[in-house]
């Protein structure tokens, strides 16, 4: 093409490169916003995404009442600043008091901060200490500073063993989420110790009692086996707050008589994820 | 069909890709037109089949960011484009290049989502790096006042290239690990050694990236300001004692008096941003080849020259843009070990733009680093791909992490209805 | 990990910071320096279009035809004197003047600035294409007036001479000496000692002596209240910090008041009113008039005059306050010092473009006057055309006096000892204070004998061009 035109094509063109470039910045920015937007909107219905699990408060302070369930992410730090992952403002917490971390297949892995420590399962744990030892499962009971914390995992995570029975192997428990009412896989599957509003929700599962009862045949000569209990099992009893409170649920009632299906639909697409117990 | 159409204008990404896709078609038909050269004609097709490739064919082998790989493909195939229009040989080996850039994105994404544990890949990294590093120092060649690259059967590789991936890798691993001995001696040892080579605009974005993500995972304002104290008397010493770093600050500061020798590159470089105006010269015209290594270190220059001021400025904002996705990407990030990953990979390629553009435009002292995905040259393209796959393989994390939360998530209401 | 996702934030956000930098930086400095950078002799892109297109005239206010191109072949004036005159402020097409009007503007004159229609419109009838006519504010006869009686005064001499409107800042004219013949370089003249290619009147600083005195005045008038009532005492040798300042020819003067200090010329008394003043004090106000600032004009490239600030201390001070110490302007600036007191306080910005017309005629672009800044209150611009005006009528500028008009100026002789010997450069920077003719002039003559001023050197030079623009009316 001879020079001359091309060179007024060419600079005819620029006007379209030009405004194509602006066009492709334009269309990026605004994709940018619409997903900020669309993740906002999805989160807003996954208040759990990214979390395992929650502590909730056995023992507190007026900052942190009891019964406050604190979402607990998958890796991160505890302390009473407000820039920590988990926030505990109670006497005796540092500021950064314990980084922590959740490992698949073990549970949820603490290590104090130097100079720092904590309790978990009756166990204390400082820096120095071996602390992949000791991670934390459902139901574990976690003291850092004056605060008693229990964590409560989300169903659907793989955590380590615990044996029930003293002369069970520990072994890896296969990952499960949906057998829920087969109550010949109920002492298998629920391996730990029920939390205490596991109490409430279960009437049948009181301290003192085996997870299923037999029936009793009073007209038998042989001796019914007796089943042994937690204390007698060598395992610790299922929480109790040590004041003699009646336990407070730590969300509000509903007031009129409860649709839990249909009413929670409502309110989001999604709701919490669930928990272990409930 | 009414609604296929109205889906289309809604859905970003097709829009996105296809002005794309348009901008390069009617980019290499006109130079095309200028001699007929059937070479562009086929550029024209191939280019925007590869920019489908990498954008909508991608993402159906994993949940990829569709935006970040919009733009990347645009910034590769724009330089493409500017090397056909000054040097088409260039061109070709840039357009492979490109396809091996793809290639290797694809495997870092499948080594991010694959690789569980870290530890070993990590510490087989850490001696390799620095061996690979030592290795221009002994083979190497000498361009530029430099020595950081050497010839492998016929193919130039710079290391430090390939070497900012494993900092990256080191240094998010032991970060997220609370370990700060072992990548602390890595990174000082990698400065070292670019030291040695004279490196120093990788050496200044090494050590930027370092103790950013030193900051961000420590929230140290103490010992960060320390690292920054030692850079900058790192630089004093460096300006006091090395000829050639006083030389380049001098043409920093008035290019103008020598510009016939020291200041000759940065003189033509301005020359030609000024030249170019608002709107540019017009692609295939100007004289761009005037500008010296208009193929790497002052590509943008060759961009503002023939596409103008404006058109700078988006592709600035192109860079603004893939900075703020992978800012989003690392903040979403489920564990450390990712979000360090991700914003380490990101601010590496903020910086060096950074690095570089100023340089082109007087606003920092030139050292020579590529533009990430536009300059040619294979290392640095495929590395810089390297680092997009870094991003997207956390960004596909975070997507399947997300997408499982919302499977439990219903999961549980289904339950709850049951 | 909360922490570390804030963190990021941070950091994308100092990322952000720095792509903002990088923009502002670039549009800035294209915005500014963009013309010049790119009207630089050594642009490949204007050496490669002066082959497609033929360069547009350049006429002056008269319509004079100063530069023209004929059979691909650049063209000055026929005249050797009206061509040698202009040199400086034309240029040359060979770029060996930097910053004349053919290489600043380049993108007017080559056809840079032609819209698409017109390129489309030239391609269709086939014609070669040609570049913009730029019409300059100057009268280039003045200008060849001006160089004669230079060469007259103080023949074989260097200096400079610059004639602005003080109403609208447009340049009427200026020359350096000494000059060339644009048609006929040669070896010779690229290897003269004397630099005829370099432009004395906005290339070269030279410190500006007693016509610095007019800051120093308007900076006593700002600061210390009630100064024009004081007497001060002139000793005839002030001395500060073991060195003596002395007048010109050590007279002594006793008492007098600024106003007659001023007229006099008394260094000693202009010392003690800067000791008085302070650095500060005089640094804002030479700063108001333009010391110390990077001028972006729009037409022309005048160097930075400077305010020293460093390695201050009490005799830098005196002497700052007599225009010597490290001071230094161009004869540009110093007319526009003039004009700003001339200007009831009001510096006009340098205009040497007056419009662009396109090779069919039709004007592509027409240029404003703009304001530069307002160096002082109109109040005390008028006690300082009072004094300025009995420099001329009984004090040291009484040369420059055209009968029929009201000429205001100021004298200066400045010392320099830069290239190892003693250097004195004369000064007058004057103007007519009448409405018709609103004319600022400032003249510089370059290394005058001993015991030769200002007042004997360039006043008698400014003094003939005021007497040509009267002439005009």
């Amino acid at each position: 093409m001879p020079e001359n035109i091309y060179e007024i094509i060419s600079l005819g063109a620029r006007y379209w490169f030009a405004f194509l470039g602006l066009l492709i910045v334009w269309r990026s920015f605004s994709w940018l916003r619409k997903d900020r937007r669309a993740k906002h909107r999805r989160l807003k219905h996954l208040p759990d995404a990214g979390m395992i699990g929650e502590m909730v408060v056995l023992q507190g302070s007026d900052d942190l009442p009891e019964g406050t369930a604190i979402p607990v992410p998958r890796a991160g730090v505890l302390g009473f600043l407000r820039t920590c992952d988990v926030v505990v403002p109670v006497d005796g917490v540092a500021g950064k008091h314990i980084d922590f971390s959740f490992q698949d297949g073990k549970g949820l892995l603490l290590f104090p901060l130097r100079g720092q420590s904590c309790v978990v399962d009756d166990t204390e744990l400082t820096h120095r200490s071996k602390t992949k030892k000791h991670p934390m499962c459902h139901g574990s009971r976690l003291e850092v500073g004056d605060a008693v914390l229990r964590l409560r995992l989300f169903a659907g995570l793989d955590t380590e063993y615990r044996p029930l029975y003293a002369d069970e192997q520990a072994h890896h428990m296969p990952f499960q989420d949906d057998v829920t009412s087969d109550w010949q896989d109920a002492a298998y599957i629920y391996h730990q110790e029920p939390a205490p509003w596991a109490e409430q929700q279960n009437p049948w599962l009181q301290e003192d009692q085996p997870y299923y009862e037999e029936p009793v045949q009073q007209d038998s000569w042989v001796e019914q086996p007796v089943y042994p209990t937690y204390q007698q099992q060598g395992y610790r009893q299922p929480y109790r707050p040590p004041y003699q409170q009646p336990y407070q649920q730590p969300w509000p009632q509903p007031e009129e008589p409860f649709e839990p299906a249909q009413a929670r639909q409502k309110q989001s697409r999604f709701r919490r994820r669930r928990s272990h117990e409930e | 069909m009414k609604s296929e159409k109205r889906s289309f204008r809604r859905d970003p990404g097709k829009l996105l890709s296809s002005a794309v896709k348009l901008f390069f078609f009617s980019a290499f038909l006109l130079l095309g037109l200028k001699d007929y050269a059937w070479q562009a004609f086929a550029l024209a097709l191939a280019v925007p089949a590869m920019i489908s490739l990498g954008v909508n064919f991608l993402p159906r082998l994993f949940p990829a960011d569709k935006l970040l790989l919009s733009l990347t493909n645009f910034l590769c195939a724009l330089g493409v484009l500017v090397l056909y229009a000054t040097n088409p040989a260039y061109a070709y080996q840039q357009a492979l290049y490109y396809g091996v850039g793809l290639a290797a994105m694809v495997v870092c994404i499948y080594l991010v989502r694959l690789i569980k544990h870290w530890k070993i890949p990590v510490l087989l990294l850490m001696p390799v790096s620095l061996a690979l590093l030592v290795l221009p120092l002994i083979i190497g060649r000498e361009t530029n006042g430099a020595r950081n690259w050497f010839y492998v059967g016929g193919i130039s590789v710079q290391p430090s290239e390939i070497v900012k991936l494993s900092l990256l890798l080191i240094i998010s691993y032991f970060m997220s690990r609370r370990k700060l001995l072992p990548w602390l001696i890595f990174a000082v040892g990698c400065l070292g050694l670019l030291m040695l080579q004279k490196d120093l605009g990788t050496a200044l974005m090494y050590y930027g990236v370092t103790l950013m993500l030193f900051y961000a995972s420590s929230n140290n304002l103490l010992l960060t300001g320390v690292g920054l104290a030692g850079g900058a008397g790192a630089a004093v010493l460096g300006y006091k004692l090395f000829a050639h770093v006083k030389r380049r600050v001098a043409i920093w500061q008035n290019p103008w008096s020598d510009y016939d020798n020291a200041g000759y590159q940065i003189v033509q470089s301005l020359m030609a941003i000024a030249s170019g105006g608002l709107f540019g010269v017009g692609l295939g015209l100007g004289s761009p080849r005037t500008i010296p290594v208009y193929h790497t270190d002052f590509i943008f220059a060759v961009i503002c020259e023939q596409f103008g001021l404006i058109f700078g400025l988006c592709v600035l904002l192109m860079y603004v843009a893939i900075i703020w996705r992978g800012a989003t990407t690392a903040m979403a990030a489920r564990t450390s070990f990712h979000g360090l990953l991700a914003m380490g990979a990101t601010l590496m390629i903020g910086l060096q733009t950074f690095v570089i553009i100023g340089g082109v435009i007087k606003l920092i002292p030139l050292t020579g680093v590529t533009m990430p995905f536009v300059s040619y040259g294979g290392t640095s393209l495929v590395s810089s791909m390297c680092l997009v796959g870094l991003l997207q393989g956390v960004a596909s994390l975070n997507e399947d992490d997300l997408n499982e939360d919302t499977r439990l998530a219903m999961l549980g209401s289904q339950e709850d209805m049951a | 990990m909360k922490q570390q996702r804030y963190l990021f934030k941070v950091l994308a956000l100092i990322m952000f910071g720095m792509f903002l930098l990088l923009a502002v930086y670039g549009g800035y400095s294209i915005f500014t320096y963009g013309n010049r950078w790119f009207s630089y002799s050594r642009n490949p892109r204007v050496r490669a279009q002066k082959e497609n297109v033929i360069a547009g005239d350049i006429l002056d206010r008269n319509g004079v035809i100063l530069a023209t191109t004929v059979d691909g072949k650049r063209t000055y004036q026929p005249d050797e004197a009206a061509r040698r005159a202009i040199v400086h402020l034309l240029g040359d097409s060979q770029g060996q003047v930097s910053n004349g009007v053919e290489t600043f503007q380049t993108s007017y004159l080559y056809g840079f600035q032609t819209p698409l229609s017109e390129r489309v419109d030239a391609l269709l009838s086939g014609e070669p294409r040609r570049g913009d006519n730029v019409t300059l504010t100057i009268d280039s006869q003045l200008c060849t007036e001006i160089t004669h009686y230079f060469s007259q005064r103080n023949p074989g001499k260097q200096g400079a001479a610059v004639v602005m409107n003080y109403k609208t800042g447009e340049l009427a004219g200026y020359i350096s000496l000494p000059n060339f013949d644009p048609m006929n370089i040669t070896a010779e003249t690229k290897a003269d000692p004397g630099q005829p290619f370099w432009n004395r009147a906005t290339q070269s600083v030279y410190p500006p002596g007693s016509s610095f005195k007019i800051i120093t005045t308007a900076s006593a008038l700002e600061n210390i209240p009630g100064v024009m009532e004081q007497d001060i005492l002139c000793t005839g040798g002030l001395v500060v910090m073991n060195q003596a300042i002395r007048d010109y020819g050590n007279d002594i003067h006793n008492k007098l008041s600024l106003r007659s200090a001023f007229r006099k010329s008394c260094n000693n008394v202009y010392a003690l009113v800067a000791l008085t003043l302070g650095d500060e004090k005089l640094r804002k106000t030479a700063e108001n008039f333009g010391f110390n600032d990077n001028f972006l004009f729009r037409d022309l490239v005048v160097e930075n005059s400077t305010y020293p600030t460093e390695g201050r201390n009490q005799f830098e001070l005196a002497t700052t306050g007599i225009g010597q110490s490290a001071l230094a302007a161009t004869p540009m600036h110093m007319c526009m010092v003039a004009a700003a007191i001339a200007n009831d306080g009001v510096m006009m910005e340098p205009r040497l473009l007056m419009n662009v017309t396109s090779a069919a005629g039709a004007t592509r672009t027409t240029f404003q006057s703009k304001v530069y800044r307002t160096a002082l209150s109109a109040e005390h611009a008028a006690t300082l055309q009072s004094m300025m005006r009995d420099v001329v009528k009984s004090g040291t500028g009484t040369r420059a006096a055209v009968p029929g008009l009201t000429i205001c100026g100021k004298t200066g002789s400045a010392e320099s000892s830069l290239s190892g010997s003693d250097v004195t450069y004369g000064w007058f920077v004057g103007y007519i204070e009448d409405d018709a003719l609103p004319y600022a002039v400032s003249v510089l003559v370059e290394s005058i004998e001993d015991g030769e001023g200002g007042g004997s050197t360039a006043a008698p030079i400014a003094g003939d061009i005021f007497r040509y623009l009267q002439g005009l009316r």
